[in-house]
This record gives structure tokens, sequence and C-alpha cells, in this order.
């Protein structure tokens, strides 16, 4: 179980130099990211905002007078994994059906829809920090180092969790799509 | 090369002048929900499709153009855990609808897939697009109904994520 | 649907599955909204005017919150239809391709 963070000061994220950004640039420049990353957790979309707004909030709370690089990337990252485990795990999130499901259409140029919607089901149905290292390394494209800094977590942990999902996720997509072998 | 468009145009050119029926997803078709693992259910009508049109982005404006006119579109999609869930008889119910009015003008079988387009005259222009898949696993259905031209919709190939496939 | 034959066709499909997407409209702008919202401060004063410039700010906070919460459920409603619209299109385009895939492939080899 995950133990409860504590959300890290953003001061202590890291120590790049952003001048000049105030609180509204940041929040357009790393909504994508923080609502992605709520959403594709949570898979609804009415809670994504509301967490996703959540985590701007508090990063509102902690900016005056300080200064934020590159280093507010990882401190959005880390708040909002840390808010989504921890909304799943007090609202005791279930999966939706299927069909009742908000997707976001993709703006995203996908080959085949329906393999995507097919792997976001599956991911879903992930233990909880599993499912946010499958996120986290796959619409981020971080290294497993990384991940594990986020989370909080060891970095063998995360890789563990990381091989045991692919694995079991190729193992379900086999028996849906038939083995061609 | 002969582009689905160009095979299109060919098929108007001789298709008979038969008042074209309207589709409807048949009921045993609808009945296979319970029994897929997972489904698509897309209804969408004249309101909905103007209502969807509205919230269109700044880069969709092709997709609220090639959604403008339309009637309505129907997507049943289902996927199941082993095959044998459907038979060739929930097919045929697709197919015996489009027997009148439209015109099959793609029929290809491969690997275990078999893909029709249909599509339906409307004057000088296409009225409606039906298009049926079923593979062992898979069975999918399309109705695009409404003035709905091919070539506007492979040419969102870039836009949707459809790879643009060259002729 | 695809085949995942190679192990790095699962990692492709991942991140295609989890690309990024745009929160919904105007979400920037209520976030920047709620943040520079200060706490309100009512004082109780025995004029009736405060009593009624008080109620009316309460008549006028209700009502804008019930046009609030309609346009908000027409915009949760027209997103959907958007994103419903878009995968139709999607899943149609995907087929089509497949299929000019299969006849550039069938034409390739009769040449």
């Amino acid at each position: 179980m995950l133990p409860e963070p504590a959300d890290p000061a953003p001061e202590t994220a890291g120590h790049e130099q952003a001048e000049g950004l105030g609180f509204e640039d940041l929040v357009r420049r790393h909504q994508r990211m923080v609502f992605s990353l709520a959403f594709h957790f949570l898979r609804d979309r009415a809670v994504a905002e509301e967490v996703s707004q959540d985590v701007f909030l508090r990063l509102h709370r902690h900016l005056d007078g300080l200064d934020l690089g590159n280093g507010v990337v990882h401190w959005l990252r880390r708040v909002t994994s840390n808010r989504c485990i921890d909304y799943a795990r007090q609202r005791r999130f279930r999966l939706l059906s299927f069909d009742s499901t908000p997707e976001p259409a993709v703006e995203a140029r996908t080959r085949d829809p329906l393999l995507s919607r097919r792997l976001r089901r599956l991911v879903a149905s992930l233990p909880r920090q599993s499912r946010m290292v499958v996120i986290l390394r796959y619409q981020e494209d971080l290294m497993p180092e990384e991940i594990a800094r986020i989370l909080d977590t060891p970095v063998a942990s995360v890789k563990s969790q990381l091989h045991r999902a692919l694995r079991t996720l190729r193992d379900k997509m086999l028996r849906v799509v038939g083995d061609p072998r | 090369m002969k582009p689905i468009i160009g095979a299109a145009a060919l098929t108007l050119a001789f298709s008979s002048n038969l008042l074209a029926q309207s589709f409807q997803i048949p009921d045993r078709i609808e009945q296979l929900a319970p029994k897929a693992r997972e489904s698509v259910n897309i209804t969408l009508d004249g309101p909905l499709l103007q209502l969807a049109s509205q919230f269109m982005g700044a880069n969709e404006q092709e997709v609220k153009q090639l959604v403008s006119n339309l009637k309505a579109v129907h997507v049943r999609s289902f996927e199941f855990d082993r095959e044998g869930q459907f038979s060739d008889a929930d097919v045929e119910s697709v197919r015996v609808q489009l027997r009148t009015g439209w015109s099959r003008i793609i029929d290809t079988r491969e690997e275990g897939e078999h893909v029709e387009i249909y599509v339906k005259r409307d004057k000088e222009q296409l009225g409606g697009v039906v298009i049926l898949s079923a593979e062992r696993r898979e069975l999918a259905i399309v109705h695009i109904d409404g003035p709905i031209n091919l070539k506007q919709l492979s040419l969102l190939g870039g836009h949707l994520g459809i790879p643009v496939i060259p002729r | 649907m695809m085949r995942l034959q190679k192990p790095h066709e699962l990692d492709d499909a991942l991140r295609e599955a989890f690309r990024r997407v745009d929160p919904p409209p105007g979400f920037a702008d209520r976030v920047v909204r709620r943040a520079s919202q200060s706490p309100v401060r009512t004082t109780i004063g025995t004029r009736a005017w405060l009593r009624w410039a008080a109620a009316a700010v309460l008549v006028m906070a209700v009502s804008g919150g019930l046009w609030y919460r309609a346009e908000e459920r027409r915009r949760v409603e027209g997103e959907e239809a958007r994103r419903q619209v878009l995968l139709s299109l999607q899943i149609a385009g995907s087929k089509l391709n497949a299929v000019q895939m299969k006849i550039n492939r069938h034409e390739e080899s009769r040449q």
C-alpha cells in the first residue's frame, strides 16, 4: 500500500529557473500533462478535471515567491500521481462499463482506436500502483528510475510492477485476438 | 491501383435508380452485446451531430464540414472471448437490408477478416455508407447516413490518426 | 484488430493508447479563476440596504449557478457527442484504410 504521500514543496523539486512564468502560464503549459495523467488513471472526465484543478490549486498555494523551472514538471507529476492514487483508494473507484466510460476521442494519431480502447481498459483493471507505473511509462515516456522518484518507491519495485503488468496485458490481448502462431 | 473512391464512382455510374431503403441495425445484432467482452455502441442522430459540431476544435474543421450534413451515425462493434459467438445468419441480417438500393463496392476476405463496404446513391452523390467487418472474434458495423464524401473521409487521414494511404 | 506479434508492438500500442489528451475547453480559465478568488467577507449590518444588497447577490449567485449547471450539462453532452463522432469516423476510416491496403497489396502482386 502506498504510504500517505506528503506533497513536496516545489522549491525542492528542482533548481531550474522559470523566470517570467506566472501561474497562468504554468497552467496552460502543463494542463495536458496533468489532466491526461488523471484521466487515464481515473477514467472519468469530470473526476479527472476535479483532481487536476486541485493539483494546480496546490501549486498556486506554493507558488508565491518561488522560482520554478523544469522542476515543476516533476512536482506536478508527483502530486497528480499521488492525488489520483489517493482518490482511487478513498472513493473505491470502480471501473465503469465500457459504454458508459466517457473516453475522450483521441486527437491522438491512433491507428487502431479499438485496440487503444481495449488497452486502456485492461490497464484500468491493474492494481493502482501498477496502473500509474504503466501510465507514467507510456504517457510520459519515463524510465523506471524517474517513475520511482515520482512514486517514492524503490526502482526494483517499479521494474517488477512494469514487467508483471506488461505480461498481464500481453496475455489478455492474446486471449482476445488469438495467438497468431 | 484502384482506390476505393474510384470503385465507388464506377459502381454509381451503373447502379440502378431504385429507391434506397433506410438501413437499421437489426435486433439480432443488438442482442450480441451481452455476449461480447467489449462493445462500442454509438447512435448519433441529426441534433446530436449538430451539437457535436459546435464543440469541434479549430483543428477539426474538416470533420465539422463532413459531419455538417449527416443525418445519423451508428456504430456497433463487438469483441468476443472466443470464436463462434455470432453466426452467418447474424451477418446476413445486415446484408439483406443492403440488397435493395445499395451497392456493394468492396468485398474483401483475408486472414479470416471479411470486409464489405456498401454505398447508397442519393441523386448524384453518396447518400450513405455501411461498413461491415467480420473477423473470427470481432464484428463491426458502421453506418453513416447522409451525404458522405468517401474522398473527404479518406482525406481525414492524418487528422484523426488514420494513416494516409498512398494511391 | 492489430495483432501484437512483436514485443515492441505492445509498447507502441500502449504509447498510442496513452497519448496525452486535451482537458475540457476552458479548463485553464477555470483553474485561474478559482485560484484568484479570495474569500468573500460578509458583514452583517443593521441597515436594510445592506440586507437587500446581500439578498440580491444571493439571488444572482443562485440563478447564475443554475444557468451555469445547465450550460455545464450542455457542454458535457456536446463534448461526449463530439467524442463519439470522432471515434465513429476513426473506426470507419481505419476500416477503409485497411481495405485500401489490401487493394494495394493485391494490385502490386499482380504487377
